[in-house]
This record gives C-alpha cells, sequence and structure tokens, in this order.
C-alpha cells in the first residue's frame, strides 16, 4: 500500500517537473512538422540529423574536443581560483592589494577577449582552454573569496586556539566551511563554460562543437546547425544535472544540517 | 602571533602546571578594558571570573588563552611567558555551534587539534573515543555535532579540548546558552572532570549562583577599566550537590557578598 503510494508521489513530482518542457518540445515538434522554411526546419529532420551525425561518430570527436577543453580548463579555474580565493579571503592585507584589480578584471566580459587570444595564442585547443579557465576562474575565485569571509570567526578562532597548522586550517577548516558558496561559484563556472566552449571554437577552429556549429552555417547546412545547437542544449542540461548530484553528495552534511536546524528554534541567532 | 615558542616537551600530562596572572592591563586603542589583574591559578584549582556584563570577562579570559595579546603585565604558564596559544590550554566557546565543524563527525572533531599536534590517525581516534567516553559521549562518536543536543555539542566542545591534553580548561560562558536542567549537568560533569583528571578550570560567567557553586574561588571583576575588587574563597568543600550545596547558609552568604559588589 505506501510502497504504491510512494511510487504514486514519485510519478507525480517527475509529472510536475517534466510537463512544461515535454509540451513546448512537443509543440515545436508539431508547429514545424512540414516546414518549408529554411531557416527554420522540422524538428524531426533537426534530430534525425542529430542522431545520424552522433551515430555515425562525427558528432562524438567534436564533442570530445569540446568536453577536454572545458574539462581541463575548469580543472585549472576550480584549482587556482579555489587556492588563492582562500589566501585571498584569509590575508586582509592581500584582500586590499587585490580588491580594485578584481574589480577591474570581474568586468571585462571574457568573449570580448575572445579575438585577442586567438590571434595571440593561436587555433589549436591551448587558446580555447585558456579562454575557459580565464572565464571559469573570476565566479570561482569571487565566490570562494566570499565563502572564506562568510566563515564563522569563532570556527578560526578555535582553530587558533588548538594551534591548528595553517594548512590544516585552509584544507579542513576555510575549504570546508567556504564549499558551499564554493560549489555556488563552481556551478556559475560550468555554464559560463558552456558558452565559451561554443563561442571560442567559433573563431580559428578546426574541430569542436562550436565549429561544428559555426561550420554547418558557413555550408547553410540548417538542420546541422540546428542539430549542433540543440545537442549544446542538452549538453548543458546534463551538465547541470550531473552538477547537483555531485554538490549533494559533497555538501550532504550541509543540507542536512540546514534541515535540522530549521524545527528547531532555539538557536540563539547568527 | 608565533605560537610555537613555548615547546610541549616542557609539560607532560602527569605535569600541570600553575598559571599566574601580573600587572595584566588592556587597551583597545584609547579604551582602557582591563587594568592590573593579579590571579594565580594553582593545578587542580577551579576558579570562576563573574562581573556585571560588558565589564571585560571575555576579554580577560582571551588574553589567558593567548588569543589575543596583552597591553601589560604577563600571564606565566610554569616558568614560560604566555605569548599565543599553548598545549596546556584547551578552550570551550559559549558558542559550539560556531566552535564545532559541522562537516566532522563528533569523533574527529574531538581529534582534529591532535592531528595538528601531528599525532598519527588510529592513536587520534582511540584518545577522542576516551575523552568522548569521559564526557559521556560513547556513542556519539559517528554522529555529526548538529545531530547532538546543545548540551551535547557543549560536551563534545569539552571532550576536545581534554583530547588536546590541557590542564588548564578556559571557558568562556560555557553554559550560557542551554536549558537550565542541561546546565545544571554540565555543570556537575565539570566538577566531576577536574576532580578525576586533577586539571584546573576557568570559568567565566555572569551567573552568581553558577560561580559559587563551581568555584574554589571567585574574582569578581568591576569597574572601568576593570579591576578584580575582591576574591572570595568559596569554602564549600569538594562534593558539591546542586540542592545541598545551594540551601547551605554558606553560599547564601558567598553569593549575596558577590552580589553586593556586583551591584555596587
Amino acid at each position: 500500500m505506501s510502497q504504491n503510494f510512494s511510487l504514486k508521489k514519485a510519478i507525480k513530482a517527475q509529472a510536475e517537473q517534466w510537463w512544461l518542457p515535454v509540451g513546448l518540445i512537443i509543440l515545436w515538434w508539431v508547429a514545424s512538422a512540414g516546414s518549408t522554411s529554411f531557416y527554420f526546419p522540422p524538428l524531426n529532420k533537426i534530430v534525425a540529423a542529430l542522431i545520424r551525425d552522433l551515430a555515425s561518430g562525427l558528432l562524438l570527436k567534436h564533442l570530445a574536443f569540446s568536453l577536454t577543453n572545458m574539462a581541463i580548463g575548469l580543472a585549472y579555474a576550480i584549482v587556482l581560483g579555489v587556492i588563492l580565493g582562500l589566501f585571498i579571503g584569509y590575508f586582509k592585507t592581500l584582500r586590499q592589494a587585490t580588491s580594485p584589480l578584481l574589480n577591474f578584471f570581474r568586468s571585462i566580459p571574457i568573449a570580448a577577449i575572445v579575438p585577442i587570444v586567438i590571434v595571440a595564442m593561436g587555433t589549436g585547443a591551448s587558446p580555447k582552454i585558456f579562454i575557459i579557465g580565464l572565464a571559469c576562474f573570476w565566479p570561482i575565485l569571487l565566490n570562494t573569496i566570499d565563502g572564506v569571509r562568510g566563515v564563522p570567526p569563532q570556527m578560526i578562532e578555535t582553530s587558533r586556539a588548538f594551534s591548528i597548522p595553517l594548512t590544516l586550517l585552509f584544507w579542513r577548516v576555510l575549504f570546508m566551511a567556504a564549499l558551499p558558496q564554493i560549489m555556488a561559484g563552481i556551478r556559475v563556472a560550468v555554464s559560463v563554460a558552456l558558452v565559451l566552449m561554443v563561442v571560442s571554437e567559433f573563431f580559428g577552429a578546426s574541430q569542436g562543437i562550436g565549429f561544428f556549429i559555426s561550420e554547418s552555417k558557413q555550408h547553410f547546412a540548417m538542420v546541422e546547425t540546428w542539430a549542433g545547437t540543440l545537442l549544446v542544449g542538452i549538453l548543458g542540461y546534463l551538465l547541470s544535472a550531473l552538477f547537483l548530484k555531485i554538490e549533494a553528495w559533497l555538501l550532504s552534511w550541509y543540507f542536512q544540517e540546514a534541515r535540522s536546524a530549521e524545527p528547531n528554534a532555539t538557536s540563539s541567532g547568527s | 602571533m608565533d605560537t610555537n615558542s613555548m615547546t610541549q616537551t616542557t609539560r607532560s600530562p602527569s605535569n600541570p602546571r600553575p598559571m599566574a596572572v601580573t600587572g595584566l592591563s588592556k587597551s583597545y586603542g584609547t579604551v582602557h578594558v582591563l587594568d592590573d589583574i593579579n590571579v594565580t591559578v594553582a593545578p587542580g584549582e577551579f576558579l570562576c571570573i563573574v562581573g556585571p556584563s560588558g565589564v571585560g570577562k571575555t576579554t580577560l579570559l582571551r588574553t589567558l588563552s593567548g588569543l589575543i595579546d596583552l597591553s601589560a603585565g604577563e600571564v606565566r604558564v610554569g616558568d614560560d611567558v604566555l605569548d599565543g596559544p599553548i598545549p596546556d590550554i584547551g578552550l570551550v566557546f559559549q558558542d559550539y555551534r560556531g566552535s564545532l565543524m559541522p562537516w566532522m563527525r563528533t569523533l574527529e572533531n574531538v581529534a582534529f587539534p591532535l592531528r595538528g599536534k601531528g599525532i598519527g590517525k588510529s592513536e587520534r581516534n582511540a584518545i577522542a573515543q576516551k575523552c568522548l567516553e569521559d564526557v559521556g559521549l560513547g556513542d556519539a562518536a559517528h554522529s555529526y555535532p548538529w545531530e547532538l543536543s546543545g548540551g551535547m555539542q557543549q560536551r563534545v566542545a569539552i571532550a576536545r579540548a581534554l583530547a588536546y591534553d590541557a590542564h588548564i580548561l578556559l571557558m568562556d560562558e560555557p553554559f550560557g546558552a542551554l536549558d537550565a536542567q542541561t546546565r545544571l549537568g554540565l555543570e556537575d560533569l565539570v566538577l566531576d572532570l577536574r576532580k578525576r583528571l586533577n586539571i584546573s578550570v576557568i570559568v567565566v560567567t555572569h551567573d552568581i549562583d553558577e560561580a559559587v557553586y563551581l568555584a574554589d574561588r571567585v574574582v569578581v571583576l568591576s569597574g572601568k577599566p576593570a579591576t578584580v575588587i575582591d576574591i572570595v574563597d568559596v569554602d564549600l568543600g569538594n562534593n558539591r550537590d546542586q540542592i545541598k550545596t545551594k540551601s547551605d547558609p554558606r553560599f547564601v552568604e558567598y553569593r549575596n557578598r558577590v552580589l553586593k559588589e556586583i551591584m555596587r
């Protein structure tokens, strides 16, 4: 009985989440069926092309190139952003020294420097990795700094009182305490990375999903252009779903603690 | 701040050392908070520091812990002048929520300071487990702090100070955030730990009943800047009892004496 009930509930929850996207896809499918517009081909043709080029391995090759760049760029950004963020967040002198610089660089839209980077670094994978890494670096760095600044002073004080060495303080206290905010920064970075992964392949590239899209467009292959675009959308969705899973796993203590604090109104503030 | 200037080798657990405060003053800029504080704490002694709120009790405790510098005077532990946190001293804060790490299970929280001392994992965990048992939380080793009640969390904080092998326990309003019943239980726990482990305990509190109940001596702070206006020897024996001790006429006498001084 109760199993049946929870199954029903699960189905209901899924339905509530999916009716709108599924509905929109159906609408697109039906509305575009039999379309003769050059720029808006029918969805069934787009999907057919997508499946064909995936099955042939062509899109997989492009995808592998793009995703590798994205993963490497993101990894650089995470490592550098977190480490520098921990230091800048913790040491006030460092924070004061870097703050004008950070405020300047964070406001430059990275897409604007893509042409310069391509010119300077050539057309291989490295300019793409550099662009993705640079763009992802800022949200991660800034969120890490904020996260460290938000660590309860008592935690740092406790660590000092027990003479916790600096490496242990950084790794087991500051990093962990700032992790919820760091993850928020990485979440932003993942979506930024996706955008720049595509944009960086629009210029001077010979492979990658962005190259596939722009190349298809160059040859007026609108169905393929759409198929590539659709693939990027699907990729974005999968990446954010994957990210949520990783986040829930890494921060299980954080979400559980928040839940445990809810019904209990006796906490004395802050 | 240099935290390594006092080496661990100068003490062992069987070698508790007295703490001596002489001429301690503390100012923040032009604000003079503490003036010429003199007090000693013998090994195994229980000292309570009371005073009106805002008088500088917490500041005093923080200077005794080595967390903040003095403006004048000195604090000695044994023969060594304190100039930063040292392993002799374990600190327990009022806000247990902010001082326990929510991503560490209870056992790891207690063992964490030992990691900084370079003690291996299995030994760390064994010590932490023993100290959790000392505070009656042997079963809670694998819980997260936020799964425990406030009183239990504060006991974890006490276990952490014990595991650190401190023989001087500094406690800043340790029971202030707890409900009355939990509070009484923890008072007796700390009295019992002191007796069993022969540690010195210094408690800052605004609760005069608590101070007289716990202490061998009560230090009364008052004034701006704060000075020690009285040190009360509490002669109520070593076996305190929440009901018997607190209805003892001498208890009432001590309490009234301190109360008058604070309200003066």
